[in-house]
């Protein structure tokens, strides 16, 4: 049903995390544990049933595991992480590994200037005396 | 305050804490004379073996400046309490500068061409020396000189090249220490300069090698030992200026070495997708530009056309060599 959009992603997932670059953006994305594993099995053509039927057979998944998952695969979508393909009928089944942290599926987009909290020193440097001399040391 | 008046401000600082003696000293990389300084001559003389093979004897006009120095970092902001986790950039006409509070400073001048890193004192100086420091000022060289440094091998055979690339512990130093023991064209085991315009073509950056005991002790090579790296498993970094570097090596195809139980080694092309974000997120935490997008960007651009392969090695470290060298005469 979806498949890595190779026409704009590159796409790893190493030790249980996914990782995502939009090579044409450059941003970075990266998954929850769950979120991970589920990211690993739609790209390899498990469909989003298979998917969910794994989920709920796992021990305490939660009830709204079903909207947890169309919501993971909406942002998954709206990134254009992942786009239509093929499926297969694999079965599915999860390592307990990938309820490590527990059943949270996110998408984290990781830009660097946005994330931190930016400041500009040189602007913040006393105007008349210039840098090494704070505004607030006169 | 423009940056460029920020940074001469930097200099007359830096200038109070240097030392007497020998200070700096010069290496060529390509074309290009990079001057290194530092606030003691200890620093200097304790980085300088990692250059050995690019050091010049006679002193030239730099085309760059490199400053390392050891400094309370939190003297070079000027903000509030509020923002001391922070990382702060600023960029303008004449430079860039990025601080993190406690950490380190790194910056620019672009009009003058000189770098600058700063370390706060509680970091650890080998850090600061021997790694980091040098990756992150030398990547940011290469950037502002038409260039991209990537952390990849690049080994070759009859002026064709490939790289070799994974993270720490898929067998790419020794391969291509294995490569050059071989008498295949070699640029290097660890860090490559490239082009950022045209057929991509890689240049070293050091004439060292490394390589952890077991495989120093299996390849034996008859290289002096520069220094142990007692933070990488004791990791030799071993002086390979005996043999020669190939410089501008045209590079023809991607190669991510995986260790396998096979009796047989054997090449197959491979998804690009897993390599690439191997080889760009590894670049990008050595270069100190992890998760920024420009960065990803760039180095995606730039090798998003070039082939990918995946060699699948066995435990015969001569049948690997070998099968290496037969893909890159027939294969490519």
């Amino acid at each position: 049903m979806y498949r890595i959009n190779d026409e704009k992603m590159f796409f790893d997932i190493a030790d249980g995390q996914a990782v995502v670059i939009n090579f044409v953006t450059g941003m970075y994305y990266g998954t929850s544990t769950l979120g991970s594993a589920v990211l690993d099995k739609l790209v390899n053509g498990a469909s989003v049933e298979k998917i969910l039927a794994a989920l709920n057979a796992a021990d305490g998944c939660p009830s709204d595991i079903s909207a947890k998952l169309d919501a993971f695969i909406k942002a998954l979508s709206d990134k254009e992480i992942i786009v239509s393909g093929d499926t297969d009928d694999q079965d599915v089944n999860f390592d307990k590994a990938a309820f490590a942290d527990g059943f949270d599926m996110t998408l984290d987009e990781f830009a660097e200037v946005q994330d931190l909290l930016l400041a500009d020193p040189i602007h913040d440097v006393d105007v008349e005396e210039g840098w090494p001399v704070k505004k607030d040391e006169d | 305050m423009a940056l460029r008046d920020y940074f001469q401000n930097i200099d007359e600082r830096i200038a109070a804490k240097t030392g007497k003696g020998d200070t700096s000293f010069q290496i060529r990389i390509g074309d290009q004379v990079i001057e290194q300084r530092f606030t003691t001559e200890e620093q200097a003389a304790e980085v300088k073996p990692y250059f050995v093979g690019t050091i010049l004897k006679e002193k030239a006009v730099p085309d760059a400046i490199l400053y390392f120095w050891t400094d309370d970092i939190d003297e070079y902001l000027l903000q509030g309490t509020e923002r001391i986790n922070a990382v702060w950039r600023s960029r303008d006409d004449t430079g860039y500068l990025r601080i993190t509070p406690g950490y380190e400073l790194s910056g620019i001048d672009y009009q003058r061409n000189i770098f600058y890193y700063c370390r706060h004192p509680e970091s650890n100086p080998e850090f600061m020396l021997y790694g980091h420091a040098m990756v992150v000022m030398l990547g940011q060289w290469a950037r502002q000189n038409g260039m991209m440094l990537l952390h990849s091998a690049c080994v070759g055979v009859n002026g064709k090249g490939i790289m070799l690339s994974a993270r720490g512990g898929g067998g790419k130093s020794t391969l291509a220490v294995s490569c050059l023991l071989n008498g295949f064209d070699f640029v290097s085991d660890d860090y490559i300069l490239v082009n950022r315009e045209g057929p991509l073509k890689a240049m070293p950056l050091y004439r060292t090698v490394s390589l952890n005991q077991d495989m120093a002790s299996v390849l034996k090579p008859d290289l002096p030992v520069i220094h142990i790296d007692h933070d990488r498993n004791d990791k030799l970094m071993m002086d390979a200026s005996s043999y020669e570097f190939k410089d501008k090596l045209p590079v023809h195809a991607i190669i991510y070495p995986s260790l396998t139980d096979n009796d047989l080694p054997s090449v197959r092309e491979t998804v690009r997708g897993p390599v690439l974000v191997k080889l760009i997120d590894s670049t990008a935490s050595q270069l100190g530009v992890f998760r920024d997008p420009e960065a990803y960007r760039e180095m995606s651009q730039r090798l998003l056309n070039v082939p990918v392969y995946e060699i699948r090695l066995c435990k015969n470290l001569e049948k690997n060599v070998q099968c290496l060298k037969n893909f890159i005469c027939e294969e490519i």
